[in-house]
């Protein structure tokens, strides 16, 4: 026999063990791929995305991530993987194996493993690419999904890279085998079980640390909240890893008191468990640890957009706002868009204008000075009423005209008004008043409402300008005429429109590119953390074979056997994403506080955050129940 | 009651000798017929014939033993009298019930409520304390805990292990472990209990210790005891050992005298039979 075929008898022989890394490795490669495709896909190449540069470098940033986060996971795992095995090293050596013998049949097992990763993976991604394309128009409000093409330097980016990742790792863990003394590596497997020991008082301090961190991010308010931010996740932190590794065994001693403990499986379940979340203590808690970090960072991701989308309507209340100049400067017309509704069929519910005048004004005390827009009060109220929307009267005011004030061509404006404190001769009465649509940055400034004698007066001196205000059904959704609207206005003219479609296209691009960037990464770490459970699962099968094994001659039902099984397997699994769990959703708790929700506003971020927490949770669960197949399988062959 | 079961027993005794009508008077607990065991042989290799047409009757109250040299079948004859093993042919019965119609999980149940068992290497689970390895069979069936601590007191006194019952397996000596997989498998008043070279792993000292305890058990307060072993020693505290070879019945032995005598018998028994080491 070559040594190349023993290492593949080797995989062949413990295929179960192997097929948790290479399912995990080839998840990793295929994330990267299908992110890579849509990256390097000529079209997004070639400015198919709003931002430009700007979201490409976004991408970028987080493939960067990905591949880092790939990096650590297959390192880790691939690290647990051959210490499990340090038995049969040590077999092997006894054997007279050499040391370079040892390292080259891993170095051989792991690119045969590598390989069929990457060529599956590449795979995997390809068949996923197409969906993946299809489902990143619809959050980017595309009407066209990209072309499916396989783009030649995403796949030898993805087969490059992950070959040279895979062969660093595998050499880094093939330079590490064979350290130690072969009665070392043959005694792993069968230390004696010491009944694990914990110090009560760490037990009680790191409950205390999580408790008070608790509290104190449910008490800040406001500001204190990015002040507490620090110390507390500090403090959680710390004791979260006391509460796995000192915690854990003085509940399972604490149940192992209690009466019921010795009713049916509950004493095997808890007796082992004492020794498994002890022995994997350290994993569990940074596991927890970052499922917190990536749920609370995936939820504020999330709260912060849905605040967004929830706001927009109020924010943009109207589909199209435009501002007529009536110069000869390139802009959006009321004519174009009268034609634009036609041409599409569509019937405006609302096309209101309003006639202003815009000038700038001093205020008492300050040098600099700043924009007002002036509408004659009845054209307001009716303006208002066109659009059924709140205007509303603020605070009285009087306008002193300034002498010489005004337009003057070819310069900038200077100042026409001051606002005085009171009636005084020449002063205009005005009142401040709130305008009831979106308003182009055009226009900014504080608007004022006067008399019709007194608008007219103001228009004959600094001119007039006409705001229209557009709205259709369905605006802020991708539709044809949206995005004609946007086609029409010309580049230098974007500052005379306020668009409610563009700007909803805009956001939404945005938002949802990093949210898709982000929930790949969450997505990588959530398979990545679960494969290094998995593994760890893994190595314990010898022992508890050994366990069930001695169950069954004594007589124990398959069903208990399972039950044994599940609920250790499901604890070990579950129990440090329900931990991050409860950890996010405090610190989501915080962000609500901080960005000052109150009343229904917090409980709909509350309802985020469980919409979040709990997606992540479903999805843990899938993998749970997959791992518990896997392991019953390899456990209690045959039914 | 136990005392009562202990007086039929030594009436029993006296009475005994090889006489066959005296025993056929008492019930049988268990009781096999034309057992055989043929392996491989399914996919055109080579068949095995470990245990041909083998007869075995074992009354209440019986302490019985069943040597015979390596492969000549006895750890076979064990596992289908304790249902870990389906026979090829014949049939077991074990307190007037044949396990061959059961389902696994009906086995299963059946093994834990009506067999005990006590193996070589012990069998005690090492994560659990002695107490509880001890009281496994019970809390698995989900009995009462006061009739739990009654009974676990009980035969942790009889086998002398009420002082180590909080330690772990691997913190006592091999006799303790062994005495209290006897206790664990007694503790639910088995129809019989099987054991298989339960003196294998142990030193002299200890394995005299594990045999005085079993054969109390047994003349006190009559446990039922099926008992694989080669080794002479221990069989000697047996009342009747049959003697297997190449998976048939070779002869049997009663014990009248001491176990001195009787020791000597096996002995000789044993290099009659030839080809045995040991």
């Amino acid at each position: 026999m070559t040594f190349a075929q023993l290492a593949l008898s080797n995989l062949k022989g413990s295929w179960l063990r192997y097929a948790a890394f290479l399912l995990s490795s080839t998840f990793s490669v295929a994330l990267f791929f299908v992110y890579a495709q849509f990256l390097f896909h000529p079209d997004v190449q070639g400015g198919y995305l709003y931002g430009g540069q700007t979201t490409r470098t976004v991408l970028t940033v987080c493939l960067v991530l990905i591949a880092v986060f790939a990096f650590f996971f297959v390192l880790y795992s691939s690290g647990a993987f051959l210490r499990a095995r340090n038995k049969e090293f040590g077999l092997l050596t006894l054997m007279g194996t050499t040391r370079a013998q040892l390292r080259r049949l891993i170095w051989l097992e792991n690119t045969f493993l590598s390989l069929a990763a990457i060529a599956a993976g590449i795979g995997l991604g390809l068949l996923f690419t197409r969906l993946f394309l299809m489902a990143i128009a619809r959050v980017l409000l595309i009407d066209e999904p990209l072309s499916f093409a396989l783009v030649p330097r995403a796949l030898l980016l993805t087969a490059l890279g992950f070959l040279g990742l895979f062969q660093l790792v595998t050499l880094a863990g093939a330079a590490m085998v064979g350290r130690r003394t072969v009665l070392e590596m043959l005694k792993e497997a069968s230390k004696p079980r010491f009944k694990p020991n914990a110090r009560a008082s760490l037990a009680v301090l790191g409950f205390l640390l999580v408790a008070g961190g608790y509290a104190v991010a449910s008490a800040v308010q406001g500001v204190a909240v990015a002040l507490a931010f620090v110390p507390v996740v500090a403090v959680v932190v710390v004791g979260t890893y006391l509460l796995f590794t000192q915690g854990s065994v003085f509940v399972m001693r604490w149940l192992s008191r209690r009466l019921s403990y010795l009713r049916g499986t509950r004493m095997l379940v808890v007796s082992q468990l004492v020794f498994r979340l002890s022995d994997n203590a350290r994993l569990l808690a940074n596991i927890a640890t970052l499922s917190a970090v990536v749920l609370a960072a995936a939820g504020t991701f999330y709260i912060v957009s849905q605040q967004f989308f929830s706001a927009f309507d109020e924010q943009y209340p109207h589909a199209l706002t435009l501002v007529e100049t009536g110069g000869d400067r390139p802009q959006l017309t009321r004519a174009r868009v009268d034609e634009l509704l036609l041409e599409h069929g569509v019937a405006a519910t609302v096309a209101a204008d309003v006639e202003v005048v815009e000038a700038r004004y001093l205020t008492p005390g300050s040098e600099r000075p700043a924009w007002l827009v002036l509408v004659a009060e009845p054209a307001y109220l009716g303006w208002v009423n066109a659009l059924e929307a709140p205007g509303g009267f603020g605070e009285a005011a009087w306008l002193a005209p300034l002498e010489g004030g005004g337009q003057a061509e070819g310069q900038a404006p200077a100042p026409a008004f001051v606002l005085a404190s009171g009636p005084e001769p020449g002063a205009i009465a005005a009142r401040r008043v709130t305008p009831p649509t979106t308003v182009p940055p055009y226009l900014p400034g504080a608007w004022f409402a006067v008399d019709e004698r007194a608008w007219e007066a103001a228009a004959q001196r600094l001119g007039r300008l006409t705001l229209a205000v557009y709205d259709w059904p369905g605006a802020d959704r991708s539709t044809a005429l949206g995005t004609a609207v946007s086609m029409a206005v010309p580049p230098e003219g974007t500052m005379l429109v306020a668009n409610k479609h563009a700007t909803f296209v805009m956001v939404r691009q945005m938002l949802g590119l990093s949210m898709f960037a982000g929930l790949f990464v969450s997505v990588l770490f959530f398979i990545g953390a679960g494969s290094l459970i998995y593994f760890k699962l893994f190595t314990e099968l010898p022992d508890d074979r050994r366990l069930f094994t001695r169950l069954k001659r004594i007589g124990i039902t398959r069903r208990e056997a399972g039950a044994v099984v599940s609920r250790q397997v499901a604890l070990v699994f579950l129990l440090p994403f329900a931990v991050g769990g409860v950890h996010a959703m405090f610190a989501l708790n915080a962000l609500g506080s901080m960005i000052g929700a109150v009343g229904a506003a917090r409980a709909a971020v509350l309802g985020y955050a469980l919409t979040v927490v709990g997606l992540f949770a479903a999805v843990q669960l899938a993998f749970f129940l997959l791992t518990r197949w896997t392991y019953l399988r390899a456990l209690l062959p045959r039914a | 009651m136990p005392d009562t079961r202990l007086m039929e027993r030594r009436d029993d005794t006296k009475a005994s000798a090889p006489r066959v009508s005296a025993t056929r008077a008492a019930p049988a607990v268990l009781e096999a017929r034309g057992l055989t065991k043929v392996y491989g042989g399914t996919r055109g290799g080579a068949s095995h014939t470990a245990l041909q047409d083998f007869d075995l009757r074992v009354e209440k109250g019986e302490f019985l033993g069943i040597m015979g040299p390596s492969g000549s079948g006895k750890t076979t004859l064990l596992n289908l009298l304790s249902t870990i093993d389906v026979p090829t042919a014949g049939s077991v019965r074990i307190g007037g019930q044949d396990p061959a119609g059961m389902d696994p999980e009906e086995l299963a149940l059946f093994r834990r409520r009506r067999l005990g068992f006590v193996f070589q290497d012990f069998n005690l689970l090492d994560t659990l304390t002695l107490r509880e390895n001890v009281l496994l069979p019970l809390v698995l069936d989900r009995v009462p805990v006061d009739e739990m601590q009654a009974r676990l007191g009980r035969v942790a006194a009889t086998l002398g292990i009420t002082g180590v019952l909080d330690r772990m397996p691997f913190e006592v000596s091999g006799g303790q472990q062994q005495r209290a997989a006897i206790a664990r498998a007694i503790i639910h008043d088995p129809d019989v209990v099987l054991a298989d070279e339960l003196t294998g792993n142990l030193d002299s000292k200890a394995a005299n210790d594990v045999m005085q305890a079993l054969r109390q058990l047994n003349e006190d307060h009559g446990v039922t005891v099926v008992m694989v072993t080669h080794d002479p020693f221990a069989a000697s505290f047996c009342r009747r050992v049959v003697f297997i070879r190449d998976g048939r019945p070779f002869t049997e032995l009663r014990r009248g005298g001491s176990r001195q005598a009787f020791f000597q018998q096996l002995l000789d028994t044993l290099s009659a039979m030839g080809g045995f080491a040991s």
